[in-house]
């Protein structure tokens, strides 16, 4: 009752601490920023306490909370345990929560020594407000019996484990990529709440130094969760990919767009104190981008659109959501509108020889990408608004507009480079640009000799040859002289390395099916795989059996074992399997070894056979056998073992026009995975052949159509060992490694570029 | 001119962003062995949805069989939205979905349209 009582109290310091803002923005008095303040250090506090009591719940096992019986059992290890905060909506909403007020107690100080908190806060505080309201709609302190009540539930009712968390999120990845990734959805909120700031105090320039810093941050961050995402899904999903375009993607990668676009702009206004407009635009942009990417993947407007799971909120949350959309939008909107014939002071137009006009056409390519993304994204939704059938657009539509756009930014990424502030010598310019020309060319030329021939594939990867060439020629300069400069042609050299990892994965990846029997070498493309066998693992898990399945893997005289592992699971009620893939990681490829399927070899010759039905035995085929019927396991009875008995009555005709009967039997166990049938052998008079049954499948409408299937085999000779199959997909990445290589240099280039902008900011003149 | 150039690509932009969607976004009306063709492949990607006109030919109380245009029998499992009017047999609706391999192969469906 405390946590329920807590979540409505921090509403209510929320919209106090934004009232007061305000109060002290309308007022100009610092009194009321000082009661603002404290109320919204209380909510952080407050906030603090709801995430330490969730995280309580959930490792005491207090399955009486809706929230730790749904996403949590006892049977998950401590990090599990710990994730499971953030496994559900209103935990994820939480977590977001806590990150934005913890980013705000940061925010205030920053804000007030640059003369920004009362106009700052006032908007910050209202986006907690929301938060809060999402919280209260959407609470994890709701108790079990209440969530049940309607199912007769009362607080006596405690069930005594929980539902247990998605097998599919079991692993150290969830402890890491959702924090990151609600790090930068909730620092987001910084560059939008500095441009209205700057709108209500009518100052369109000092914001973006103020800003700066934080926009790079949230970009660096959340780039580098959405990254994270996809090397999650690449590395234990087993999606065959780091990238699918689904919405869940796609609404992280939406916002994160346009804060790049911001981000370029912004030092575009910091230069010239041109795109004043736009960059107001761009930062309500990017942040209703997060509101609208939460609400699509929230809301459950999306449905069975995506390969992740939505959860429908409840109309409450739906409304709100909707709601903290709009307000925001319609705040952003009303204040550009308002304000923009003020903002028309010091417009000046770029002449195109410029570093600003190109880094202006670059925003403008990325912001394209953003437009086509979110349509994309969103055509579910406006399809069923039309009344059409709610189907999402094809990963092609993303890959072909890519396809033309990704070329476009990285060739204007180079040129903006070589050209100069306001004006670039045309000598200058045709110099870097012969140098990185003629390299390129050069570069390309090898790729093609490499093996790239696709012409889609070359002009990319043409673009990406001069991009990469111009910030290392440029960038180099600068790591010698001011390491705090290169920030900017870091992160674009990890763009133009992830690009390389793209064309090389996406067009010469290879793939082959095969399946793989226990000890037999098999030569798949120019690999022999072995699979070894298979070994249990978590083993205190009682919904499950999971099994790595080991392969090795050869080429030459090299060998290395990968492990696999596929399953199933009660959590899905066994509809389908669980895997991981094995990954032999390398440098120049991967290995990767998704599972398909597992069963035994069948070592017996076997006939499926409809009641009433007739086959022949494989050993001698003029003995015809016909399937009378089947019997009911009361008719036969247990086995002495326990397990139940069924037969397939089976009837031979003799050459005295008579007929024999012989029963082919059959012991079934009925486990959590389906019935299992292990045969018991009768042999067929005057042969040496014995006959068992390996299967039923029961037609319930129309009895006569059941089957069953008969193995036969030859007394004389010793009963093979079945042995386990393994079909796998196997797959040759090449150079997939550079995606990886390229995130991690993008991300460290934000880093220098941090430094830098904060240092700048310190020198930024305090009001 | 970078104003201008601006203006005009987002007038051209929009209607294009939507037009390659539709191109893109506009599920097939397929038979059943068509859309058999197209199944989920083993990375766990979804295949492409599409739609089969069916005529509802047998409800048990657990199975619903249908009949496409070229008038072949298949399994329908439906997990979307119940309609407002129950399956009747002979009713013809467009359903939209995809095939899930297997032996025997079903059509699940996540959306029903009236025909």
């Amino acid at each position: 009752m405390i946590g329920q009582i807590l979540i409505h109290l921090l509403f209510g310091l929320a919209a106090g601490s934004a009232v007061m803002y305000w109060l002290a923005w309308f007022k100009n008095d610092d009194g009321y920023a000082r009661i603002g303040r404290l109320l919204f250090t209380t909510l952080s506090g407050g906030l603090i306490l709801a995430a330490v009591m969730l995280v309580i719940n959930i490792v005491q096992h207090r399955f009486d909370y809706t929230y730790v019986y749904s996403y949590s059992s006892r049977e998950l290890p401590l990090h599990l345990l710990i994730a499971t905060f953030y496994s559900g909506q209103e935990g994820s909403f939480l977590l977001w929560t806590l990150l934005v007020s913890v980013i705000g107690v940061a925010l205030t100080p920053y804000a007030r020594r640059h003369g920004y908190e009362t106009a700052a806060m006032s908007m910050y505080a209202l986006i907690l407000c929301f938060l809060t309201l999402l919280l209260v709609a959407k609470n994890p302190f709701a108790y079990y019996y209440q969530s049940f009540a309607a199912q007769g539930m009362t607080a006596l009712d405690v069930p005594a484990n929980g539902r247990g968390l998605n097998p599919l999120l079991h692993n150290a990845w969830i402890t890491i990529h959702p924090p990151i990734l609600f790090t930068g959805f909730a620092a987001m909120s910084v560059s939008f709440v500095f441009a209205m700031a700057g709108l209500l105090k009518r100052d369109y320039h000092k914001w973006i130094n103020i800003a700066l810093p934080w926009t790079l941050f949230a970009t660096a961050v959340l780039g580098f969760g959405i990254m994270l995402g996809g090397f999650w899904a690449y590395e234990t999903l087993g999606w065959g990919g780091f990238w699918g375009w689904d919405p869940v993607e796609n609404s992280s990668l939406i916002p994160w767009l346009v804060t790049v676009a911001l981000v370029h702009s912004m030092l575009v206004q910091r230069r010239t104190h041109g795109l004043v407009k736009t960059n107001m635009a761009l930062a309500v942009g990017a942040f209703v981008m997060v509101l609208y990417s939460t609400f699509l993947t929230r809301s459950g407007v999306l449905g069975d659109t995506s390969v992740h799971s939505f959860v429908d909120p409840g109309k409450f949350a739906f409304w709100i959501l909707l709601g903290f959309m709009l307000t925001f939008t319609t705040i952003g909107v009303v204040m550009v509108l308002r304000r923009r014939s003020d903002m028309n002071i010091n417009r000046e137009e770029f002449t195109p020889t410029t570093r600003e006009f190109m880094l202006s056409i670059g925003a403008s390519l990325i912001m394209a990408s953003a437009i086509f993304v979110t349509v994309g994204t969103s055509w579910p939704v406006i399809m069923e608004i039309v009344g059409q059938p709610k189907v999402a657009v094809s990963t092609d539509f993303y890959n072909n507009i890519h396809r033309i756009l990704m070329p476009a930014v990285l060739i204007v990424n180079g040129l903006s480079l070589l050209m100069q502030w306001r004006s670039t010598l045309r000598a200058t310019f045709l110099r870097r640009v012969y140098i990185a020309g003629g390299s390129t060319v050069a570069l390309t030329a090898v790729t093609a000799l490499a093996g790239i021939h696709d012409a889609k594939s070359l002009v990319l990867a043409a673009a990406a040859w001069f991009s990469l060439v111009v910030n290392i020629q440029l960038g180099w300069q600068f790591i010698r002289t001011s390491p705090a400069m290169a920030g900017a042609y870091i992160s674009h050299l990890g763009i133009a390395l992830l690009v390389f990892g793209v064309i090389t994965t996406s067009t010469y990846s290879e793939q082959f099916h095969a399946v793989l029997t226990q000890g037999v070498p098999t030569k798949v493309g120019e690999y022999t795989l072995t699979f070894m066998g298979k070994e249990q693992v978590e083993k205190h898990f009682k919904d499950r059996e999971k099994f790595k399945y080991f392969v090795k893997i050869a080429k030459g005289d090299q060998e290395q074992t990968v492990a696999a592992v596929l399953y199933w699971s009660d959590f899905n009620q066994r509809q389908s399997a669980f895997l991981e893939p094995g990954i032999r990681w390398g440098l120049s490829n991967d290995l990767y070894l998704t599972p398909s399927s597992t069963d035994e070899e069948d070592v017996y010759y076997s006939r499926t056979v409809q009641r009433g039905g007739s086959t022949i035995s494989p050993f001698d085929s003029s003995m015809v056998l016909t399937l009378q019927r089947f019997t009911m396991p009361m008719e036969e009875g247990p086995a002495a073992d326990g397990r139940m008995q069924m037969s397939a009555v089976i009837q031979m005709p003799q050459t005295n026009n008579s007929a024999s009967e012989i029963r082919a039997r059959t012991l079934i166990s009925t486990g959590a995975g389906g019935p299992s049938f292990e045969p018991v052998w009768t042999a067929i008079p005057g042969t040496t052949t014995a006959v068992g049954l390996t299967n039923i499948t029961r037609n319930n409408d129309d009895p006569t159509k059941s089957t069953g299937v008969l193995a036969f085999k030859d007394l004389t000779k010793p009963t093979p060992v079945a042995r386990q199959v393994f079909a796998v997909d196997f797959s040759v990445k090449p150079l997939i490694s550079l995606v990886w290589i390229g995130v991690i240099t993008m991300v460290l280039g934000f880093a220098f570029s941090i430094v830098r902008y904060v240092r700048l900011a310190k020198q930024t003149p305090n009001v | 001119m970078l104003r201008r150039i601006v203006v005009i690509a987002l007038v051209f932009l929009l209607p294009t962003a939507f037009y390659v969607a539709y191109r893109y976004g506009t599920p097939n009306e397929v038979t059943y062995a068509q859309a058999a063709t197209k199944v989920a492949t083993a990375e766990g990607d979804q295949a492409p949805k599409v739609i089969v006109v069916s005529t509802v030919a047998e409800i048990t109380q657990r199975e619903m069989y249908c009949t496409d245009k070229e008038g072949e029998r298949f399994k329908v499992d439906f997990t979307g939205t119940a309609p407002e009017k129950a399956f009747t047999p002979g009713q013809i609706v467009r359903f939209v979905g995809h095939v899930h391999s297997g032996s025997p192969g079903y059509f699940h469906a996540t959306q029903v349209y009236a025909q």
